[in-house]
């Protein structure tokens, strides 16, 4: 009997050693922003996965397949309280404007753009994909992409379209001579 | 003699030998959880390397003022429930293209049904009560009477006995009947509760809303900068929702956006998931709004313009929200 205690307090404390979600890390929170974007990115990223049983190199059941079409929109531009006075250079008609870096203003990776291609997707009783496992692909599929944003031309584009909108706002103010730069940016990887 | 009493030994902890092989079995196939496994890399999940494809390029104009980031839940019933209340409680009334994603529907309306006719039976069942009961007293009061006026009356004593009586029988009926139509409703909940907990799906979400300005949204003439000299005057619709997001990740590497919390059955299909994920979306845009995130966005939207206006010479800015939103 005492043999047994001893193999139920390993299971026990071997459940019980099991690391919780990290919840306390989650925020309730509401906050200004001034945050401008001006491009918007519409990129696609095929999800292909495969779940694997197997026992010191035997495989105990066949492997299941998954594949899914996701899309991702990226918002990228200029955060406003960045602009510090200094940064604004006016003479009569003629402005010179230092812009904040271009960033990632908005990163959207929703359900709805996740369509499962069935006829790829594969498994059976002893191995298919959980709701949890898709997940967990959907979320290196993130991963993914958030690497690969800097080679996108993001922030090129944003460059462009920020200067644009600047120029229309600063005519309309009177302005005659625009000249606008921004500072290095650098997008960050969440 | 040292084999035979290994045996007599091995006999004697036959169930320690069946307890190692019933383990070895289940973490085999894997149907132990992975703090249990001692084989819990067993399971590998491989994902491929594949190109991220741009689509599509879009010129916008979008000023966020305001951010809200929270944690919500929904579950799989709450979907159910909120077709119910579109489609209504019969099944032949749902359109087939919300039959196919979500199987276990007509399933989870017979249940819904049963239990809400149950309610009806044992409202019914108060109302009536109560109303009797109202009328009781009224007979109750008049009995009392009779009796001191019919003291020496027997016939008419009876009678008004017998008045009274009938009355309260009717009313210990009535009571009954709504002590056994509560009794049968919380057999049919209990029912339903535990059809609910065989099959169930419950993701937290986490992410953010937000809100602030789409000039593309605006027409020119909804626009209105007057710059008079030095003086700025700005005219802006309300503010609205811009991004309500839920992503797999909430912080890279660390909170999971979307994460399962309960998953009950196997058979989930992709649009009841999904569904539950939206709900989850739905109830974060609630949740900020009523945290007050659209007047935030407001009174950040004036503070943001006028700074930013002020910083590119302008002395003096005004901004005024329009009444109407007409987008």
């Amino acid at each position: 009997m005492k043999l047994i205690g001893f193999v139920l307090s390993i299971l026990l404390l071997s459940a019980a050693c099991s690391k919780p979600p990290e919840r306390a890390l989650v925020v309730d929170k509401l906050k200004s922003a001034s945050k401008l974007a001006t491009v918007e990115y519409v990129v696609t990223k095929m999800i292909v996965g495969t779940k694997k049983k197997e026992l010191w190199g035997i495989k105990l059941s066949k492997d299941a397949k998954f594949m899914a079409k996701t899309q991702a929109f990226i918002k990228a531009g200029i955060d406003l309280e960045k602009l510090r006075e200094d940064d604004i250079k006016i003479k009569d008609y003629k402005i010179n404007l230092l812009l904040p870096p271009i960033e990632i203003i908005n990163f959207s990776y929703p359900p709805d753009a996740f369509k499962t291609v069935k006829k790829y997707t594969q498994g059976n009783y002893w191995n298919s994909f959980s709701l949890a496992d898709k997940d967990v692909l959907y979320r290196r599929g993130e991963s993914a992409i958030w690497e690969s944003i800097d080679k996108l031309g993001i922030t090129k584009s944003a460059e462009t379209n920020t200067r644009k909108l600047l120029i229309q706002l600063l005519e309309n103010m009177g302005f005659g001579e625009i000249y606008i730069n921004f500072r290095e940016s650098k997008i960050e990887n969440r | 003699m040292f084999v035979y009493s290994i045996i007599k030994f091995m006999k004697k902890i036959w169930w320690l030998f069946a307890l190692v092989v019933l383990y070895a079995f289940f973490a085999a196939m894997n149907w132990l959880p992975t703090s249990l496994s001692p084989f819990g890399g067993i399971t590998t999940l491989d994902m491929e390397n594949t190109p991220t494809v741009v689509e599509e390029i879009r010129d916008i104009g979008e000023l966020i003022t305001a951010e809200y980031y929270g944690e919500v839940y929904a579950d799989v019933s709450e979907v159910y429930l909120s077709l119910i209340s579109k489609y209504g409680d019969k099944y032949d009334d749902v359109p087939d293209s919300i039959r196919m994603k979500f199987p276990k529907l007509q399933e989870y309306i017979i249940y819904y049904a049963a239990s809400k006719k149950r309610l009806n039976t044992l409202t019914a069942s108060k109302n009536a009560f109560t109303e009797y009961n109202a009328s009781f007293k009224a007979i109750a009061d008049k009995y009392f009477q009779d009796k001191e006026t019919y003291k020496d009356d027997y016939v008419q004593l009876q009678k008004a006995r017998s008045t009274f009586l009938a009355a309260q029988s009717r009313l210990s009926i009535l009571n009954r009947k709504v002590k056994e139509n509560g009794q049968a409703l919380a057999a049919e909940q209990y029912k339903f509760d535990r059809y609910k907990k065989k099959r169930q799906l419950v993701y937290i979400g986490r992410g953010w809303v937000k809100a602030g300005f789409n000039f593309a949204d605006i027409a020119d003439n909804e626009l209105h900068i007057t710059s008079k000299k030095d003086t700025l005057h700005i005219v802006l619709p309300l503010p609205k929702v811009l991004n309500a997001d839920i992503n797999p990740w909430f912080i890279k590497d660390e909170v999971e956006g979307f994460e399962v919390f309960e998953e009950t059955g196997s058979d989930f299909t992709e649009g009841e998931a999904k569904y539950v994920k939206n709900l989850c979306i739905s109830k974060l845009i609630s949740e900020a709004k009523a945290k007050g995130l659209m007047q935030k966005a407001q009174t950040s939207g004036y503070e943001t313009l006028s700074n930013f206006f002020n910083l590119l010479g302008a002395k003096a800015v005004t901004v005024e929200f329009a009444k109407n939103n007409k987008k």
